[in-house]
C-alpha cells in the first residue's frame, strides 16, 4: 500500500477527530504538524532502529492510556476511552513517516515477529508500508468514540470518506458513476445505521440484557437481576469499591442503599415507574438538601468513584442532606435511588441522615402486592406464623427470628426445579443468600399487611486502620428488605449476621495485593481530583515533554538529516526538444483514450498499422500516416517544417480531431461502443 | 485431528486466497474497517463506530454487485521463457487481444498458478526445515509446515500487471513479472482478468485458461577461478555419443601398411603420394574428467540442501567441459550420472536434472560412495559437496585420496558437528576441505 494520501486529508481526518472528542487542544497541533511536512524540506534518514524506537514510543504511550484509565476509570469500558486516543498514540509513527526521506515506515520495526527473526539472524527483507490510509481510517473510527449525537459524524465522515476514495478510484472511472455509487453507499449506510441502532433501542425495550452495561458497577435503578436464578456458587470481588468514615465507630454495621425496588417476578425486582427528578444544589453549589437539615443526626462520609463522572450514590436511609458533592446534575426517584452526572472520578462527599425518609414516597399499592405464583407458599408460611394482624415490630421480630433459627446463608444456590426459586428457598433448601432473605422478607411482610420494597447497597462493617477508613468491597454487596411501619420506612436485615463472616473466609488469597492496588489508585485519585478537572492534562502534557525531547536527542544527528530534493532548475536553463510542441500529440492522446494504447518503444507508423489492422475504416488511417510523415519531420528534421507546411500539419490535425468527434458521436447512436 | 487440521488449513487458504485476489487494497483497508468498526462499535450507545459500520457494509456490498456482470470477451497468449533462475526476476510477454464490441478499461491482470496447497499425504510425510525446533503446540498444529509447504509448492512471486485500455480488435502486449522462489517447475494454469468496480474496492474476475510451464533452475554463485588439478586418464573406446562417430581415437602418426590392418584406416591419399599402402595410427584416448558429487543424503530439504544444489549448479556452468567432461553424481529415487562435455549434453543439462534434485531421506551415504568409487579409476578429479562431516563421510574422502584424486570437498552445513574444517586432516594429500554455512556461501566460495 505505498498510494500517498491526497494533501491536506490527514490533516483534516485529524481535526475531524479532535472536533468529535473535543480534543482540540491535541488535534490542531499535530495536523499542523503533518501538514507542515508539505513545507518543510528537511528530511530524516530514519534507519529501522529509529522506527523500531518509535514503534516502541507508540507501545508506551498506549500502555500509559491504559495503566491512567485503569487508575482513574474502573468500568471495564475503558477500551472505548483508549480507542478515542489511540490518534494520540500512533501519533510519534505517522509523524516520522511524514519527515522521514523513505516516506515509508518498515514493517520490521513493528511486527515483534519480523523483530525476532532478524535476533535469530533470520533476516527479512524490507518491507516498506505507507500508513497514511490506516492512520486516516483509525483517526475517523476513533471519532466516533466522541459519541456526539448528531448528524454531524456521519457527514464528515462522508466527506473524508469521498476524499478518500475519489484519489484511489480507478483511472477510467466515470466521475458520474462514481458519485451515483458513493450516494448509492451513503444513503443505504445512513438507513442502515438508523436501522441498527433502532433495533438495539428496541431489544433493550424489550429487557434483554445483551446490551445492557455489564460493566458499570452501580445498581441498575430500574430493575435488579437477583442470583437466585443461577446454578453456580457466588465468588465474590474482595476489590475495594469504596471507603466510608463514619463519626463514631459502628457498633453493628452500616447498611448503604442505592436502589429499592418495589415489584417482584421470576427472581427479578422492578421499579414500577422510577421516574427521576432533578434536585436542585445549595448556593455552594456542592450541597444538596432533601429535607431540613436540622432532623438529622448522623452523618457518614463516602469517598467513590464516578464512572465517567456518573453513577448512583451510596446512601444511609433517611439521608436528608449531601455535602462536598461536586457534580453538575443530582437526580432523584421515589424509591431512594439517587443519581449523578457530569462529576469527578472520585468523590468524598458527606451525608447526613436522621429518622425521617424523605427521599422515598410513601406506600403505594405496588408496595403490597405479592405475586400469584409465589403466594400460597407466602400465605402458608404467615398462616403458620400467624403473623396476620400483628403490630409491624412484632411481625419483624418474628421474623428475624425465624429466618435466623430455620435457615442458613450459603453461597452456593442449587435452585434446581419447577417452582419460583424463591419458594424452593422457603420450602426446600431453606438455604440461600442474602437475595432469598430479602426477597422473601418483603413478600412476608406484604402478606402480613405491611408495605415493603427490596432494596440492594453494601453493608459497612471492615474497619481498616491502616487506611483510617472503613472499607466496603464487592463481596459486602447486601440486600435487604425496607418496611413501612410508624409512617417511615426502616431497614429490616433478616440474613443470618454470619453471612459476613462466610464472604470473608470465601475471600481471595491474593487480597493483600488487590488492597495495595486498590489503595494506590485512591491515593492517585485523590491527588488528580482534588484540583480542577482539567488540571491533569497539563500534567500530561508536562510529563510528555522530556519524553519528547529524549526521543527527538536519540534521533536527531545532523549525519540524518536531508535536504528534499534538488532546486528548481531554472526555465530559461531547460533544453528545448523540437517538435516538442507538435499538433500530432494531440492526434496521439486522442486514440490512447479511444483505447488503441502505444506500447513503450513501438514506431509511429507500426503502431498506426494496428490501429488500421483493428478498425480500417472508422481511423481514417492515410490521414493519420500524413500526419505521422509530417510529424516526423517536424520533430527530427534538421530544418522543421517550413511554416506554410506546418499550418497544413495543423489543419490537418484539427480537420481529423473533428472529423473523429463527429464519428464518436456517429458509432456511439449506432454501435453504443463509447 | 491431523485431517481435521488439515482441511482446516485448505479451507482457510482457500477464503484467504478468494480475499486477496477480490479484493484491492482499498478494498481491504474497507474490509478491516468493517471489521474493527463491527467489533468496537457493537454497542450503538457508547459510540458512533456503527455509522462508519453500516457506512463500510453498503459500500463494500455495492461495490459487489457491480461485479455480477462482467463480460471480458479477451484472448490471451503469454510468451515464456523456456527457463528462470530462482531469485531472478522473470519477465516475459502476454499478448491480449480485445474481441468484445467494446473498449476494456480498467484491467488488470494476474497469473493462476497451479494450486500450492499440499496432498494430505504430503502434509503428513514432508516435515518443515527446523521443525524438531518448534515448540510442541506449533508441532501438533503444523501450520508452520502448511505455511512452508505452501510457499515451496507456489514456487514463485506473481506480480500482477495493469492492461492498457484496449479499443475492440486491437491488441496489446504486457510485461509480466514472476519471480520463482524455489527450483523445480512452475506450471501455470491460466490467467485471471480483473476488473475493479467504479469505486475501486472490490475485483470483478474472469479466469482465463493458459496452460504453460517453465522451469526454475537453481540459483548460481559467481566462483572464483577454479584450477582443478588432476592428470588425463585412459578411457576405454574413448566416449560414446561424442562428436565422433565410432572408435573416437587419438590420431598419432602415419605409418607403413602391415598386414592384419584395417582397410579402413588406410590413409589412401598418401598412398597416391608414395606408392605404397600407409595407415593412420591412433591411440587410445586420455581424456580429463571430473566428477561433480552433490550430496543429497538429509531427511530435510532444508536451506543447506538447497544451498549445496546451488553450489552444484555454479560449479557446473563454471568448469570447462569443452576439452573435459564433467560427472554429474548424486542419488535420487535411484543412483544418477549425468555427463556433459566435449559435446556430450550442454550444462544447461545439467541445470535442468539440478532444478529437479530432491533430497533422499531413505537411503545412505554409503550407496553414493560405492557409485562414485565405481568410477575413480577414470577420474581426473572430484569436487564433492557434502551435508555433512560424519564417518561414512570422512572414510569416503579417504577412500578417493587412497586413489591420489586430488578432491575439493565443500560442506554446506549449519551445523558445526565438531567436524575440523581445515586441511590438516589430510594435509598429506591434495584435498581441500571447506565448511561453509548456508547464510554465507558466497563469501565461502570466494575462499576456496
Amino acid at each position: 500500500m505505498n498510494i500517498q494520501t491526497p494533501p491536506l486529508l490527514i490533516g483534516a481526518a485529524l481535526l475531524f477527530w479532535g472536533w468529535q472528542t473535543g480534543n482540540w487542544l491535541f488535534a490542531v497541533p499535530m495536523a499542523l504538524l503533518l501538514e507542515g511536512s508539505r513545507f518543510i524540506r528537511f528530511r530524516w534518514d530514519f534507519s529501522v532502529t529509529d522506527f523500531n524506537r518509535l514503534s516502541d514510543l507508540c507501545a508506551l504511550i498506549v500502555i500509559g492510556i491504559v495503566f491512567y484509565l485503569l487508575l482513574t476509570e474502573r468500568s471495564i469500558f475503558i477500551i472505548f476511552i483508549l480507542l478515542q486516543w489511540l490518534p494520540v498514540a500512533f501519533f510519534p509513527l505517522i509523524l516520522s513517516q511524514r519527515y522521514s526521506m523513505q516516506g515509508r515506515v518498515d514493517l520490521r520495526a513493528m511486527s515483534l515477529i519480523f523483530r525476532k527473526r532478524d535476533k535469530n539472524g533470520q533476516h527479512s527483507l524490507p518491507t516498506a508500508l505507507d500508513i497514511s490510509y490506516p492512520y486516516f481510517a483509525l483517526c475517523i473510527l476513533s471519532a466516533g468514540f466522541g459519541n456526539v449525537r448528531s448528524h454531524n459524524f456521519y457527514v464528515g465522515m462522508l466527506v473524508l470518506a469521498a476524499w478518500a476514495l475519489w484519489r484511489v478510484r480507478p483511472r477510467h472511472t466515470s466521475p458520474v458513476i462514481w458519485a451515483l455509487v458513493f450516494l448509492m453507499a451513503c444513503y443505504g449506510g445512513f438507513v442502515g445505521h438508523v436501522g441498527l441502532h433502532g433495533l438495539q433501542q428496541f431489544l433493550e425495550t424489550k429487557g434483554l440484557l445483551w446490551f445492557y452495561d455489564l460493566g458499570r458497577e452501580d445498581a441498575d435503578p430500574y430493575q435488579s437481576v437477583t442470583g437466585m436464578n443461577h446454578i453456580n456458587a457466588l465468588k465474590p470481588s474482595s476489590r475495594v469499591m469504596f471507603r466510608v468514615r463514619t463519626e463514631t465507630p459502628l457498633l453493628s454495621s452500616l447498611l448503604l442503599r442505592e436502589a429499592s425496588y418495589t415489584l417482584y417476578n421470576d427472581a427479578r425486582w422492578f421499579a414500577l415507574r422510577p421516574v427521576f427528578q432533578p434536585v436542585p444544589p445549595e448556593l455552594d453549589g456542592t450541597t444538596w438538601t432533601f429535607a431540613p437539615p436540622e432532623d438529622a443526626s448522623s452523618q457518614v462520609t463516602v469517598s467513590a468513584r464516578l464512572t465517567e463522572g456518573t453513577g448512583m450514590l451510596k446512601l444511609p436511609a433517611g439521608t436528608v442532606q449531601v455535602a462536598h458533592l461536586p457534580v453538575q446534575i443530582l437526580e432523584s426517584n421515589p424509591f431512594g435511588a439517587v443519581r449523578v452526572e457530569d462529576g469527578p472520578g472520585l468523590v468524598t462527599y458527606r451525608a447526613r441522615y436522621g429518622p425521617r425518609t424523605p427521599l422515598d414516597s410513601p406506600p403505594q399499592p405496588s408496595d403490597r402486592v405479592v405475586p400469584e405464583g409465589v403466594r400460597p407458599a407466602i400465605a402458608g408460611i404467615v398462616d403458620e406464623m400467624e403473623l396476620r394482624y400483628q403490630t409491624p415490630e412484632k411481625v419483624i421480630r418474628a421474623l428475624e427470628f425465624y429466618f435466623f433459627n430455620r435457615f442458613r446463608y450459603s453461597l452456593s444456590t442449587v435452585n434446581r426445579g419447577e417452582h419460583d426459586p424463591l419458594v424452593r428457598f422457603l420450602t426446600e433448601t431453606r438455604s440461600g443468600h442474602c437475595e432469598h432473605f430479602a426477597s422473601a422478607t418483603v413478600l412476608m411482610l406484604r402478606e402480613a399487611g405491611i408495605p415493603a420494597r427490596y432494596a440492594t447497597g453494601y453493608s459497612v462493617h471492615e474497619w481498616n486502620s491502616d487506611w483510617g477508613w472503613y472499607l466496603v468491597r464487592t463481596r459486602h454487596a447486601h440486600a435487604w428488605t425496607i418496611a413501612w411501619v410508624n409512617g417511615r420506612w426502616i431497614d429490616v436485615d433478616t440474613t443470618p449476621p454470619d453471612w459476613r463472616a462466610m464472604e470473608d473466609e470465601a475471600a481471595s488469597p491474593f487480597q493483600g495485593l488487590m488492597d495495595l492496588w486498590s489503595r494506590i489508585t485512591f491515593l492517585w485519585n485523590e491527588w488528580r481530583w482534588q484540583e480542577q478537572e482539567t488540571a491533569w492534562t497539563g500534567y500530561l502534557i508536562w510529563a510528555l515533554v522530556p519524553l519528547g525531547g529524549f526521543l527527538l536527542l536519540r534521533i536527531y544527528a545532523k549525519r540524518n538529516i536531508r535536504r528534499l530534493g534538488k532546486a528548481p532548475v531554472p526555465a530559461a536553463d531547460r533544453p528545448v526538444r523540437q517538435g516538442s510542441d507538435s499538433p500530432f500529440y494531440r492526434v496521439e492522446t486522442r486514440l490512447v483514450q479511444i483505447g488503441f494504447h502505444r506500447q513503450a518503444g513501438e514506431p509511429l507508423l507500426r503502431w498506426i498499422d494496428r490501429i488500421e489492422a483493428a478498425r480500417p475504416d472508422e481511423m481514417v488511417t492515410d490521414h493519420l500516416r500524413r500526419m505521422a510523415d509530417y510529424h516526423y519531420r517536424y520533430r527530427f528534421g534538421p530544418e522543421g517544417l517550413p511554416e506554410a507546411e506546418k499550418k497544413t500539419f495543423t489543419r490537418l490535425v484539427e480537420q481529423w480531431l473533428v472529423n473523429r468527434k463527429q464519428g464518436i458521436s456517429a458509432s456511439a447512436g449506432a454501435t453504443g461502443q463509447e | 485431528m491431523k485431517r481435521f487440521l488439515f482441511y482446516n488449513f485448505r479451507v482457510l487458504y482457500a477464503i484467504r486466497e478468494w480475499i486477496l485476489r477480490r479484493f484491492t487494497w482499498p478494498g481491504l483497508l474497507i474490509l478491516f474497517g468493517m471489521i474493527a468498526s463491527a467489533v468496537v462499535g457493537l454497542d450503538t450507545n457508547r459510540s458512533l463506530a456503527y455509522q462508519v459500520f453500516t457506512f463500510l457494509v453498503c459500500i463494500l456490498v455495492l461495490s459487489m454487485l457491480f461485479s455480477l456482470r462482467f463480460r471480458a470477451d479477451v484472448q490471451v497468449q503469454r510468451t515464456l521463457p523456456k527457463f528462470g533462475t530462482v531469485g531472478e526476476p522473470l519477465v516475459y510477454r502476454l499478448e491480449i487481444v480485445n474481441r468484445g464490441r467494446k473498449p476494456l478499461r480498467n484491467l488488470v491482470i494476474l497469473e493462476l498458478p497451479e494450486d500450492p496447497r499440499p496432498a494430505y499425504r504430503e502434509f503428513l510425510q514432508i516435515r518443515e526445515p527446523g521443525e524438531t525446533r518448534r515448540n510442541p503446540f506449533d508441532r501438533i498444529m503444523g501450520f508452520y509446515r502448511w505455511e512452508w509447504l505452501v510457499s515451496r509448492n507456489r514456487r514463485a512471486v506473481f506480480h500482477q500487471q495493469n492492461i492498457p485500455v484496449i479499443a475492440p480488435g486491437d491488441r496489446q502486449t504486457v510485461r509480466m513479472t514472476m519471480t520463482p522462489t524455489a527450483r523445480g517447475r512452475i506450471r501455470l494454469d491460466g490467467l485471471t482478468v480483473a476488473r475493479p468496480d467504479p469505486l475501486g474496492l472490490f475485483n470483478a474476475l474472469k479466469p482465463l485458461t493458459a496452460p504453460a510451464s517453465v522451469l526454475v533452475l537453481p540459483k548460481r554463485y559467481p566462483l572464483p577461478g577454479i584450477r582443478l588439478p588432476g592428470i588425463r586418464r585412459y578411457h576405454s573406446g574413448g566416449v560414446a555419443l561424442t562428436s565422433s562417430v565410432g572408435d573416437s581415437e587419438e590420431f598419432v602418426s602415419l605409418r607403413d601398411y602391415r598386414f592384419g590392418d584395417s582397410l579402413r584406416r588406410i590413409h589412401w591419399k598418401s598412398w597416391a603420394r608414395t606408392g605404397k599402402p600407409v595407415v593412420k595410427e591412433f591411440q587410445g584416448e586420455f581424456f580429463v574428467r571430473y566428477a561433480l558429487i552433490l550430496d543429497t543424503f538429509t531427511a530435510e530439504p532444508d536451506n543447506a540442501f538447497e544451498e549445496a544444489v546451488s553450489v552444484a549448479a555454479s560449479f557446473a556452468c563454471t568448469i570447462q567441459t569443452q576439452e573435459s567432461l564433467l560427472d554429474l553424481i548424486f542419488v535420487g529415487t535411484e543412483s544418477y550420472c549425468f555427463t556433459t562435455g566435449r559435446g556430450l549434453g550442454q550444462t544447461d543439462r545439467t541445470l535442468e536434472i539440478l532444478a529437479a534434485v530432491d533430497n533422499c531421506p531413505d537411503r545412505t551415504f554409503d550407496e553414493l560412495a560405492g557409485l562414485v568409487l565405481s568410477r575413480a579409476a577414470t577420474l581426473s578429479g572430484c569436487v564433492c559437496i557434502l551435508l555433512d562431516w560424519d564417518p561414512a563421510r570422512e572414510s569416503f574422502i579417504s577412500r578417493l585420496r587412497g586413489y591420489r584424486i586430488p578432491v575439493l570437498v565443500l560442506v554446506i552445513s549449519d551445523r558445526s558437528t565438531g567436524m575440523a574444517t581445515d586441511e590438516n586432516i589430510m594435509s598429506d594429500a591434495p584435498v581441500h576441505i571447506r565448511h561453509i554455512r548456508p547464510g554465507a556461501v558466497p563469501e565461502g566460495l570466494a575462499a576456496i
